[in-house]
């Protein structure tokens, strides 16, 4: 009987452990990928200002369209249209598409350096759940300078 | 006697039909190569820095994996800044859809000039354009801007 407590005591402790460990390493992977509010991208200082366009949107109530009628990334579209991986056409978020902002120089040559294999985001069907390939949001560190 | 020099005869017109057709298809695929760049936008002074750029498409013909898209990013006084200052991310875009993105690169040594290659793969046949996004340090955090979108070309 004592025995079956203490199984179920460390089996319990296991669970948990494992859980915040998933959470933790989950929340590392996602972090570096939906900051998308920290970033604003802006139109060039003097660029003649296009008017925000009228995104279409889906059966999800969800915003789509091309990036290159964007005029800043604080209005783009939730859903991107992008051609996957496996040459699919499709879309992914916005929200997903803007890494994280270095805080400082010496962390961005950092995290460029520590970039090895690429960065890698979902890419769905219009209806943004439908997952139907990938898409790459980083190629491995690398720069001309 | 005749019988040989007619085939001689027959082989000196197979070549100089083979170099023709070979000169043809030379000029043809150099014709087909093209290379557009955007006119060149300025960001102002960031942090004591002016900062030019500009985006450019290549394409070589229908589909090549050659194909690609550049974004530069550069100090119109032509000094350098620190290692991390500036960036740029060169979007390859096909009919409208997002191809091919490198991400930020960032200088990683002191340098005025900064200039990724989106070109990882083939897209296929369309009308690409190049359409990146450069990033600058203003001392307290990155300023993000879109470049200047090139013109389109076929490829």
């Amino acid at each position: 009987m004592m025995l079956n407590k203490r199984r179920l005591a460390i089996g319990a402790s296991a669970a948990v452990m494992g859980f915040a460990v998933v959470g933790a390493v989950t929340a590392i992977a996602t972090g570096s990928l939906t900051n998308g509010d920290q970033v604003v991208i802006h139109q060039l200082p003097g660029t003649a200002q296009s008017a925000t366009p009228g995104w279409p949107t889906n059966a999800n109530g969800q915003t789509y369209g091309s990036l290159l009628k964007s005029t800043s990334s604080a209005t783009d579209p939730d859903l991107v249209q992008v051609i996957a991986t496996n040459s699919e056409a499709g879309y992914v978020y916005s929200s997903q598409l803007n890494q994280a902002a270095p805080s400082s120089p010496a962390a961005a040559v950092a995290q460029q350096a520590a970039n090895t294999t690429g960065q890698f985001i979902p890419v769905y069907a219009q209806d943004g759940t439908t997952v139907i390939g990938q898409f790459e949001v980083s190629e491995p560190g690398s720069d001309a300078g | 006697m005749r019988k040989m020099s007619g085939v001689l005869e027959g082989c000196r017109r197979t070549i100089l039909v083979g170099l023709v057709c070979g000169g043809f298809l030379g000029v043809a695929s150099v014709a087909l190569a093209a290379t557009a760049y955007s006119a060149y936008g300025y960001t102002g002074t960031v942090n004591g820095h002016d900062y030019g750029t500009r985006s450019i498409v290549y394409t070589q013909q229908p589909g090549s994996p050659s194909d690609w898209a550049g974004t530069t990013v550069y100090t119109t006084g032509g000094e350098n800044v620190g290692a991390g200052w500036m960036a740029a991310d060169a979007r390859k875009f096909k009919n409208g859809s997002l191809c091919d993105e490198t991400g930020y690169l960032y200088n990683s040594i002191s340098t005025n000039w900064e200039e990724p290659i989106a070109e990882a793969r083939a897209c296929g046949s369309g009308t690409y354009y190049s359409y990146g996004l450069i990033a600058v340090w203003n001392g307290n955090g990155y300023n993000y801007y879109y470049s200047q979108k090139s013109p389109s070309l076929n490829g």
